[in-house]
C-alpha cells in the first residue's frame, strides 16, 4: 500500500468512527431525560372536595338552619369540610366516619344557628379545631373509648353541645377549651354512669368553661399563670364533684338547662372568686366537696344562691375571717376548707336565719367565725389558750356545733349588724369558758371533753344570756358564766380532791349539771361570788374521801354536787353544817342508786 | 487517471466528513433545546404546586417560548429523524403550556405522523397525550375567563362531553404501552387524567359558584359525569387513578401535594 491508499483508509477509517461517534450522540440526545409539566388546575381541589362533600352526606349541615348554612364556597367551607373530616377521624375506626361527623356536628346546632361566620376563622372554628385536636389524643391514648357509646365520646358531645352559648371571641386563646376538656376526659372518660345523662352533663361542662373563662379575664400576667396553675389542678376534680351534683340535683333544671349552666357557672365563679389568694388552701378534694355542697344549696336555693356574689361573699369572708392574724392561731391551713364547707352548708340549710333576704352580703356566719377565733385564740381566752387543745377534727366540730348554734338565733349570738367581735354573745362565752379553764386547762379537759363543754355551756348561756354574760365589756372576766366556771374549776383543782375523781370526763359531767342550776338560781350564786358552787364541789369530794368514800365515784360524783348545790341555793342545806351535809349526801345517793 | 480517481474519492470522504461534524453540531445544539426545556418544566412544576399551574408572567411562559423559536418545522426537518418524534412533543408541549392550543394539537399530529414516532416510546405516549391535554386546558382557561363559576346551562353545553373525550384519550394513551415503555411515562399518563378528572371535579363544584343552592344542580353534574365514565362515580375514578401510582413515586408524591390546593 503506497502512502495515497495510506491516507485514503485513514480517512475512511475516520469518517466511519466519526459516523459513529455521531451515532452515539443522536442516541444519547433521543433517550436523554425529559421532565415534564403537571399542567394546571381549574381551580381549588380541596375546595372542590369540601362542596361535594356539603352536596351530598354533609347537605344538612350547608342547608338552611344547618351550622355552616352562611358558608360561601371558599376557604372557609374547606375549613368546616376538614373539620368534619377530623371530628369522623377522631370518633375512630368504629364509627362511620363522616357520618357520624355529621351527626355530631348536626347535634350542635343549638349554639350553632346562632352563630354568623361559622368558619375557619371565626373563634368557634377554633374552638372545634381544638376540641377535636384534644378528642384525637385522647382516642389515640384511650383506643377503649373508641365506641359509640363511650364515655369518652360522649364527654366530647357534651362539651360541644354544653359550650355551645359561650361568647368566645375573636383572639381569645383556646387553651382553657383544651384543658377543660382534657380534665373533663380525665374526670368522666371511664365513667359511664356519669355520664349517662347527656344533658346534665352539657349543662355542666358548658357552666364550668364559662366560669374558668370569666375567671381568667382581666388578670395580670402574674395572676395567670397562678391562675392557671390553680385550673389545671381542680379542674378535674371540679367537673367530677360537678357532675355528681347535677346527676343528683333535679332542682337545678328547674328552668331549664340554660338556668342550670347558669347555675354551674354561677357557682364555680364563686368559689374561684372566694377563694382568690387563698387557693393553697384548698385541696382538690376540698373544692370538689365545696363545689358539690354549693350546686346542691344552689339547687334548693336557687333565688339567693344564684346570685354569685352572694355565695362569693359567703366563702370569702368566711377564708378571710379564718386566716386573719388571731384565727391563725387558732385555725390551721388544714380547718379552713372543711370549716368553709361547713360554712356553707350551714347557710344553705339555713337560709331563713342567716341570710336577710334585706342585706343578703351581711354575713352571720363569717361573724362566727370571728368570734370563734377571738373566743378561743385571742387574750379574751387568757394567757394560757386553750387553742392547743384542739385537734384539727375536733376543731372543725366544735366550729359546726358554733355553726348549728348561730344558725338557730344568729342575732342572740352575734349581736346586731357590725357588732364588735369581742363584744359578742359567742366570744365572749367562748372566752369565758377558755379563761376560767386558768393556767392548765388541759388538767380538766382535754380536746373533746372541752368541746362538749362548749356545746353545753352555750346552750345554757343563750337562754340567759343577758345576765350570765356583760356585752357592756369585751372582758370575759365580767361575766358571771365566768365566775362560775372559775369557781368550778378552782374546786376541781383544790387539794380536796383525794381520791382524783375529778377527771376531765367528771368535771365535764358536773359542769353540764351545775350550770343550768346556776343560771336559774343566779342571785343567790353571785351573791357569795359564787363561792357556793365551790363548796359544794368541796364537800363532795370531802365526803367522798370520808364518810361516804365507799359510795361516791367518778359516775355519780356530778348529780352529787348538782343534789347538794340545789338543797344548798333552795336553802334547806347549809355547807357549814357538816353532819346536815354528809345526811344530804346519804340521801341524794340512795336515790341515785 | 488513478490519481485523479483517487482524489475525487479523497474529496468525498472530506465532504462527507464535513456533514458528519455539522450534524454533530446539530444535535449538540438540539442537547441545549432539551436542557431549555428541563428548564422550563421545572419552574412549570413549582407554579402548578403552588398557584394551581397557571403560568402567565412566568420565567416558565419565556422559555417555552424561546423553545417554540427554536424548533420551526425548518429547524425540526434540520434534525436527525430520530431527533424528531422528541423534538415535536417538545415543541408541543411548549406550546400546550403557553396556551396555544391548536399549535400544540398540530405539533402532535404532526409527530405521530412520523415513521419512526414508535420507536420512542415515552415521546409517542406523550405526543399521543397532548390531544387531550389541550382539550383540558381549553375547558380550564374558559372555566377561569368566565370567573370560576359557571351556570347549569352553560356547564351542561360546554364541559361534560369535552372532559369526558379528554379522559377517554387519556385512558386509551395509558393503555398503549409498549414492551420499552418505562413505567414513569405511564404514571405520568395516570396523573394527567387525574389532573383532568380533578378539574372536572372543581367545575362541576363551582356550577351556581359553590353555593348550597346549587347543590342539586350540581348532583346532577355528577351523575351525569358518571354516566359518560361508564357508570363510574368522577371520585372513585379520580381515586383509582391515584392508586394507580405506586405512593412511593414522586409523581404520586405530586399528586398528593397538587391535592391539597
Amino acid at each position: 500500500m503506497g502512502e495515497v491508499e495510506l491516507a485514503l483508509f485513514a480517512i475512511q477509517a475516520g469518517v466511519k468512527i466519526g459516523r459513529k461517534i455521531y451515532d452515539a450522540l443522536v442516541d444519547e440526545t433521543v433517550e436523554a431525560p425529559l421532565l415534564l409539566p403537571i399542567g394546571e388546575l381549574a381551580g381549588s381541589i380541596t375546595l372542590a372536595r369540601a362542596i361535594e362533600f356539603f352536596d351530598g352526606e354533609g347537605k344538612a349541615l350547608r342547608a338552611a338552619g344547618g351550622p355552616y348554612h352562611d358558608l360561601p364556597a371558599g376557604p372557609a367551607l374547606v375549613q368546616a369540610y376538614f373539620t368534619v373530616a377530623r371530628v369522623g377521624e377522631a370518633l375512630g375506626p368504629n364509627s362511620r366516619g363522616t357520618s357520624d361527623a355529621v351527626e355530631v356536628i348536626q347535634n350542635l346546632n343549638a349554639f350553632e344557628q346562632h352563630k354568623k361566620g361559622f368558619g375557619p376563622h371565626s373563634p368557634w372554628q377554633r374552638i372545634l379545631g381544638t376540641v377535636v385536636e384534644v378528642g384525637i389524643d385522647y382516642f389515640v391514648a384511650n383506643p377503649q373509648a373508641l365506641g359509640k357509646d363511650s364515655s369518652g365520646r360522649h364527654v366530647v358531645e357534651a362539651f360541644l353541645v354544653g359550650i355551645g352559648d359561650v361568647d368566645f371571641a375573636e383572639g381569645e386563646p383556646t387553651d382553657l377549651v383544651r384543658d377543660t376538656l382534657m380534665a373533663a376526659l380525665k374526670a368522666l372518660g371511664d365513667n359511664a354512669a356519669l355520664v349517662s345523662n347527656d344533658k346534665r352533663i352539657n349543662v355542666l361542662l358548658g357552666g364550668v368553661t364559662s366560669a374558668l373563662r370569666q375567671d381568667l379575664k382581666g388578670l395580670s400576667l402574674g395572676e395567670l399563670a397562678r391562675r392557671d396553675q390553680l385550673l389545671q389542678r381542680i379542674t378535674a376534680s371540679i367537673i367530677r364533684a360537678g357532675a355528681g351534683a347535677v346527676a343528683n340535683n333535679p332542682d337545678l333544671f328547674i328552668g331549664g338547662d340554660g338556668k342550670a349552666k347558669e347555675a354551674v357557672r354561677s357557682t364555680l365563679s364563686a368559689i374561684l372568686g372566694g377563694i382568690r389568694d387563698s387557693e393553697d388552701l384548698f385541696s382538690n378534694d376540698a373544692l370538689e366537696r365545696l363545689f358539690s355542697i354549693t350546686l346542691t344549696a344552689v339547687g334548693q336555693n336557687s333565688t339567693l344562691f344564684s346570685n354569685d356574689k352572694f355565695v362569693q361573699a359567703i366563702i370569702k369572708n368566711t377564708v378571710t375571717e379564718l386566716t386573719r392574724v388571731d384565727a391563725r392561731k387558732l385555725f390551721s391551713g388544714a380547718t379552713v376548707e372543711a370549716i368553709t364547707r361547713d360554712a356553707l352548708e350551714t347557710v344553705a340549710e339555713n337560709s331563713e336565719t342567716l341570710i336577710d333576704p334585706t342585706d343578703p352580703q351581711h354575713q352571720f356566719i363569717a361573724s362566727a367565725v370571728a368570734a370563734l377565733a377571738q373566743g378561743l385564740a385571742s387574750d379574751l381566752a387568757g394567757p394560757d389558750s386553750v387553742k392547743d387543745l384542739f385537734s384539727t377534727t375536733q376543731l372543725v366540730h366544735l366550729t359546726q356545733i358554733v355553726f348549728r348554734e348561730v344558725a338557730k338565733n344568729p342575732e342572740h349570738l352575734l349581736g346586731g349588724k357590725g357588732a364588735d367581735p369581742r363584744r359578742t354573745a359567742l366570744a365572749q362565752i367562748l372566752g369565758s369558758v377558755a379563761s376560767a379553764l386558768g393556767a392548765e386547762p388541759s388538767k380538766l379537759v382535754n380536746g373533746q371533753t372541752l368541746v362538749e363543754l362548749i356545746e353545753s355551756t352555750l346552750r345554757v348561756a343563750l337562754k340567759n344570756r343577758d345576765k350570765l354574760l356583760n356585752l357592756a365589756s369585751s372582758d370575759p372576766e365580767t361575766n358571771a358564766l365566768f365566775t362560775v366556771l372559775a369557781a368550778l374549776a378552782d374546786a376541781a383543782l383544790s387539794a380536796g380532791d383525794v381520791r382524783k375523781l375529778m377527771d376531765r370526763d367528771v368535771f365535764l359531767a358536773t359542769a353540764q349539771r351545775v350550770l343550768p342550776l346556776v343560771s336559774a338560781n343566779l342571785d343567790a350564786v353571785l351573791g357569795g361570788d359564787a363561792q357556793l358552787v365551790k363548796g359544794a364541789v368541796l364537800a363532795a369530794l370531802q365526803l367522798s374521801s370520808g364518810t361516804l368514800q365507799n359510795r361516791i365515784n367518778g359516775e355519780n360524783l356530778p348529780s352529787l354536787i348538782e343534789g347538794l348545790l340545789r338543797s344548798v341555793l333552795q336553802q334547806q342545806l347549809s355547807l357549814t353544817d357538816a353532819p346536815a351535809v354528809a345526811n344530804a349526801a346519804d340521801q341524794l345517793l340512795r336515790l341515785a342508786a | 487517471m488513478h490519481t485523479a480517481v483517487r482524489r475525487s474519492r479523497g474529496l468525498l470522504l472530506a465532504a462527507w466528513a464535513g456533514l458528519l461534524l455539522t450534524g454533530c453540531f446539530e444535535t449538540l445544539n438540539y442537547r441545549h433545546i432539551q436542557d431549555d426545556f428541563n428548564a422550563a418544566v421545572e419552574t412549570d412544576n413549582v407554579q402548578s404546586v403552588d398557584a394551581l399551574g397557571a403560568l402567565s408572567g412566568t420565567d416558565a411562559v419565556q422559555r417555552y417560548t424561546d423553545i417554540q423559536a427554536k424548533l420551526t418545522d425548518k429547524d425540526i426537518d434540520g434534525l436527525d429523524d430520530r431527533l424528531k418524534p422528541n423534538a415535536y412533543a417538545i415543541r408541543a408541549v411548549s406550546q400546550w403550556r403557553c396556551g396555544k392550543l391548536t399549535e400544540a394539537r398540530n405539533s402532535a399530529m404532526k409527530g405521530l405522523g412520523l415513521p419512526n414516532v414508535a420507536d420512542s416510546p415515552r415521546d409517542h405516549i406523550v405526543l399521543t397525550m397532548i390531544p387531550a391535554l389541550v382539550i383540558d386546558q381549553e375547558l380550564v382557561s374558559k372555566f377561569k375567563a368566565g370567573g370560576g363559576t359557571v351556570s347549569e346551562a352553560r356547564y351542561n353545553a360546554t364541559y361534560p362531553s369535552d372532559f369526558a373525550t379528554a379522559a377517554d384519550m387519556l385512558k386509551d394513551a395509558a393503555s398503549k404501552v409498549q414492551p420499552g415503555t418505562p413505567d414513569a411515562i405511564i404514571f405520568y399518563v395516570h396523573l394527567q387524567r387525574w389532573r383532568v378528572l380533578q378539574n372536572w371535579s372543581v367545575v362541576i363544584s363551582m356550577i351556581d359558584g359553590g353555593a348550597a343552592a346549587g347543590g342539586e344542580a350540581r348532583e346532577r353534574a355528577r351523575e351525569r359525569a358518571k354516566s359518560l365514565l361508564g357508570g363510574r362515580d368522577l371520585l372513585a375514578e379520580i381515586n383509582s387513578e391515584q392508586a394507580l401510582v405506586p405512593a412511593d413515586h414522586p409523581i404520586r408524591k405530586a399528586m398528593e401535594a397538587v391535592a391539597l390546593q
